[in-house]
């Protein structure tokens, strides 16, 4: 080694020494912050990874919870627990205050959710009332068309149902007025709205001086005269003439030659 | 009279290579904001190494803009030098990193150092390329570590970019600064390996070659949430790029002072940083440590920079036409 390179060797050795120093400075620096705050220290030296951004959106690059405290004023190093404890009340307060948000939320929507079932309910128990009322006045209605008819002797035939006023019925009623038979019928037809009546004139026997077709349609627009009266809708009663020698269905020959004209009532359904 | 020219004839040879100061500076600054969070200390340390970083640059930025204004040609003959037009980033790059030490002590200055810096290093960095690319003298001792400070710049846009807002601007950035690092590195290997050894007074800027990894760990750091397989290989490659270099402190040790050694600074400060992220992404004690470490050995360095650069200074050994 020549007395030339010592000085350049002694420089790289102290530079080396140097570095080195520097170096184990920061070590020492690490090792005293740790040990000189003892237990309370943990916390402050790892913050959490990838911890979501809360403080600002300026705060996108990782800033840990001692530097958004450093911020705020706190002194970390001086009393790290302390500023742990209060950024710990800090976050229950913030909790206790969702809690609260969230329970006034939950207990509105539940009002409104209530109303609105109380109101579908009353709803459906409306239309079931109505549906209620509606079958029951359908029953009173049957019972009663069941009762009209038993008075009125109505008889199923091939051509509908059909009730025959004799000529007796036709000219008259008690007191002068239209029989009690009659009068049933037009109440028929009135609690009936959807009820039509075909009237038919018809001779009782032959050789009877009625079997003009002039007369039977006199007849039938005699009873239809009657029932209109009686307050029948005139265009729900139809006049029908069948002509002479047409036997009643129901009777004997002999007991239509006996009654002479009479009208038989079809009742014609929608 | 003879002073004035004296002092004209330095501005003509103000280097560009002195922004390197404030990349090393800010660098500091930002490893000791993060230091001090992570060991909850209330230091002003911080505080102050910023003011005398910003300081530093409208120093240097206003004698480079002198020089520009009464020097023009200088400055264009700096821009055709195959060495010290990769240099001419670095003023984007103190940008970039006065923006990221701003971020959270003044956003809106943040914001407009890093819409400058950002702009201006793209523009750079497409002219650099361009240049690369058509250059027809270029040969193979012309490539040196410097050629990776346009592309270390890159990296560096997401550190203040992601915390701005800029998500996918921070994205192209960074893509840009990892595609070329690769292409760059396998170069300047071949360089070292086949070729002449780099020239002495350019050797500190094998430093560099722990910022791309050191700075685009930090970065994608910003961009993605967790630490995944990347973020690792760029972490360890730092380390292991420390490591070697490390290795070679008698070598550089050896070498007289110049501009150049400034190349020193701001890789040991990206690695230093890398290494604080990395225990807040593990918990593990030994980043923090490491951290720590390199944060204070670059802390003597600087300090040994800035005697060193001070003595140049007044001695008359800067601003020279040979630099």
């Amino acid at each position: 080694m020549s007395m030339t390179n010592r000085p350049a060797r002694s420089r790289t050795l102290f530079a080396i020494g140097y570095l080195l120093l520097t170096f184990c400075a920061g070590l020492l620096l690490v090792y005293r912050v740790d040990h000189g705050r003892g237990t309370d220290a943990e916390p402050a030296r790892f913050p959490e990874p990838a911890r979501p951004e809360i403080v600002e959106p300026m705060a996108k690059v990782t800033v840990p919870p001692a530097a958004a405290s450093r911020k705020d004023g706190g002194s970390v190093a001086s009393d790290p627990f302390g500023e742990m404890q209060r950024r710990l009340q800090r976050l229950e307060d913030e909790m206790a205050s969702l809690r609260r948000q969230q329970t006034a939320s939950f207990e509105r929507e539940h009002a409104l959710i209530l109303e609105e079932l109380t109101s579908i309910a009353k709803a459906h128990q409306d239309r079931l009332n109505r549906a209620r009322a509606l079958l029951r006045e359908t029953k009173d209605n049957q019972a009663r068309l069941d009762a009209d008819l038993a008075f009125l002797q109505a008889r199923y035939t091939e051509e509908g149902l059909r009730v025959s006023v004799s000529e007796a019925e036709l000219e008259a009623g008690p007191a002068g007025g239209v029989s009690e038979r009659i009068a049933r019928l037009a109440d028929v037809l009135a609690h009936n709205p959807r009820l039509r009546l075909s009237l038919r004139g018809r001779v009782d026997g032959a050789g009877s001086a009625s079997g003009d077709p002039v007369a039977l349609e006199a007849a039938a627009r005699g009873l239809r005269d009657r029932l209109v009266a009686q307050g029948g809708e005139a265009d729900r009663i139809e006049l029908e003439t069948l002509g002479e020698g047409r036997p009643n269905a129901g009777d004997s020959v002999s007991e239509g030659r006996a009654r002479g004209v009479s009208v038989d009532v079809y009742f014609i359904s929608p | 009279m003879t002073a004035q020219i004296a002092s004209r004839s330095r501005l003509e040879h103000f280097p560009i290579a002195f922004f390197a100061m404030v990349m090393g500076l800010t660098g500091l600054t930002i490893g000791w904001e993060k230091a001090q969070v992570i060991l909850g200390l209330e230091w002003p340390l911080a505080d102050g190494l910023l003011v005398f970083a910003a300081t530093v640059f409208v120093l240097l930025a206003t004698l480079y803009l002198g020089k520009l204004l009464l020097r023009r040609a200088a400055v264009l003959q700096e821009l055709r030098h195959p060495i010290k037009l990769n240099f001419f980033p670095t003023i984007s790059i103190g940008l970039l990193l006065l923006a990221a030490a701003f971020l959270d002590r003044q956003p809106s200055v943040s914001f407009a150092l890093w819409g400058a810096g950002a702009s201006l290093h793209l523009a750079l960095t497409l002219y650099i390329m361009n240049v690369w690319i058509h250059r027809e003298h270029f040969q193979v001792h012309h490539m040196n570590p410097a050629w990776f400070i346009p592309v270390v710049g890159n990296a560096l846009v997401p550190i203040a970019g992601v915390g701005l807002g800029f998500v996918e601007v921070s994205w192209f950035f960074f893509s840009i600064g990892m595609l070329f690092w690769i292409v760059l590195l396998s170069i300047i290997f071949n360089r070292v390996l086949f070729h002449h050894p780099i020239e002495e007074r350019l050797m500190p800027t094998l430093f560099i070659l722990i910022a791309p990894p050191s700075v685009g760990f930090v970065a994608y750091m910003q961009l993605v949430e967790g630490l995944d397989s990347f973020a690792r290989v760029l972490y360890f490659s730092a380390l292991f790029l420390t490591l070697l270099l490390f290795t070679q402190a008698p070598r550089f040790l050896r070498l007289s002072f110049s501009l150049t050694w400034w190349a020193y600074s701001f890789p040991l400060a990206a690695f230093s940083i890398a290494s604080l992220v990395m225990f807040e992404r593990t918990g593990v004690d030994f980043y923090r440590y490491l951290g720590v470490g390199m944060l204070t050995l670059l802390s003597g360095i600087v300090l040994w920079l800035l005697a060193a650069t001070g003595v140049a200074v007044l001695k008359g050994r800067v601003c020279l036409p040979d630099q």
